[in-house]
């Protein structure tokens, strides 16, 4: 199953944990626990921007990894790549 | 995979850390929490420290740092310290008394898209503010918080310690507050610091306490030391945070560096050590104080019915109170409903249950 590719918002940050990861939303101190694991990865690019990397070949996995993907895309902390990004 | 509990193990790093930059103040308040560990003013850490900290924090990916003091504007590099932290994308968030805000300062901060700033404001008159903060500060307090409304400085709220002293004030100081185009924030008294003096003249009976319960839940939009994690009280209960959250999801930093579980648990026992000594990673990770707090199991909380929403409240309080970390905070909730003989109609949760 291919998955979209997300990057993080510019005024988001987030970072690794155990359970998963942690966002932090800059315009209104809002924290966010994504339980995880593993699954998906935090991958920091050269100009600054940070893209989710999912990898797992179970499609059942894949599938509930697209649907929270698209739950953060929701919430304004992450965006498909290749969207024009108004800051 | 959703959002669920998710707090089992301890975090990598805190999410924010209190940093008490100076210990220098033009103001002496009655509360003040920092007042009896400052012991030497000029024991504070150099720019480069801080710099080191700060890349540190970032490192780790600390989110935000609260900056207080003593008063953090009266440190003549403080600017560059905040330009800093905003450099490597850290959320500051400012503690001031307001009364060294002028015209060209202010215009600085605007330019900060990452801070917020909160002024201390401890009565909605001059009679009851200047009781706590010192005499002449209400007009100088109001001078500075015009000036930042003036500017439209977007992140700004006025934080109260509410005491019997403003107690009946606590609704005019929210009408002020809006009518700067500023947030409320009423923080909790606590017997640390100069808090200790004043605790048996400053501290909320029972009625009291209740009475703001009550007034909280009707005004969700003033923030408490609730907010302070910046998650709401539901996700709190859902992700099992709902506890105190020194040593777990932040801790403090005093002028010299010494790192705390809290800005309000400074007691010896509680130092983990020195940031001119070792990492702060090291500290946060191996430390025995932060150990200890994250350890506390209140025995006598495990059966209550409202310890899923407190675990036992603030150690802090009950600490200084009575010297044992095994023992319930002793405003809690649940003795103020055995206290009023209030009816509980949810499974022994008070309607009312918003605390400071």
């Amino acid at each position: 199953m291919e998955l979209s590719k997300y990057i993080v918002r510019p005024h988001v940050r987030v970072r690794s944990e155990d359970f998963g990861l942690l966002f932090y939303n800059t315009a209104d101190t809002k924290l966010t626990f994504v339980k995880c694991g593993t699954s998906v990865q935090l991958s920091f690019g050269d100009g600054g921007a940070t893209q989710l990397m999912f990898s797992c070949d179970d499609e059942g996995e894949s599938k509930k990894a697209s649907d929270l993907l698209k739950r953060l895309a929701r919430k304004g902390l992450i965006v498909e790549a290749g969207t024009c990004i108004q800051q | 995979m959703k959002p669920g509990l998710a707090y089992s193990s301890n975090l990598r790093a805190p999410v924010n850390l209190t940093w008490e930059i100076t210990g220098l103040c033009n103001l002496s308040c009655t509360h003040c929490l920092s007042a009896d560990s400052r012991k030497d003013l000029h024991e504070e850490l150099d720019f480069g420290q801080c710099v080191r900290l700060i890349d540190e924090l970032d490192r780790l990916k600390v989110f935000q740092i609260n900056f207080g003091g003593g008063e953090p504007f009266l440190r003549k590099d403080f600017l560059d310290i905040l330009d800093y932290a905003h450099s490597k994308g850290i959320t500051t968030c400012v503690s001031t008394n307001g009364t060294v805000l002028d015209d060209r300062l202010v215009k600085k901060l605007k330019s900060m898209q990452l801070l917020y700033i909160q002024v201390s404001l401890d009565g909605a008159s001059p009679e009851t503010n200047d009781q706590i903060r010192g005499k002449g500060t209400y007009r100088l307090i109001l001078d500075g918080i015009e000036l930042l409304s003036r500017h439209e400085i977007p992140h700004f709220s006025i934080n109260t310690v509410v005491t019997r002293i403003n107690f009946r004030e606590i609704d005019q100081l929210n009408e002020l507050a809006k009518q700067y185009g500023a947030k409320t924030r009423l923080s909790r008294f606590r017997p640390t610091g100069n808090g200790k003096k004043e605790w048996e003249t400053y501290h909320l009976d029972k009625t009291q306490l209740l009475e703001l319960s009550i007034y909280l839940s009707g005004h969700r939009s003033v923030l408490t030391g609730d907010s302070f994690f910046s998650i709401t009280s539901e996700d709190r209960r859902d992700l099992g945070l709902n506890m105190c959250g020194a040593a777990k999801m932040t801790c403090s930093v005093s002028p010299d560096g010494t790192v705390y579980p809290c800005a309000f648990l400074q007691d010896n026992i509680f130092i983990a050590g020195n940031v001119t000594e070792e990492s702060f990673e090291t500290i946060w990770r191996e430390s025995d104080a932060l150990k200890m707090i994250r350890a506390v199991r209140i025995e006598s909380c495990g059966q209550c019915s409202r310890f899923n929403l407190c675990h036992g409240g603030c150690p802090a309080v009950a600490y200084f109170l009575t010297r044992s970390l095994n023992h319930p905070d002793p405003e809690c909730m649940t003795m103020l409903q055995e206290h009023f003989s209030i009816q509980d109609d949810n499974n022994g949760v008070l309607e009312h249950v918003r605390t400071i």
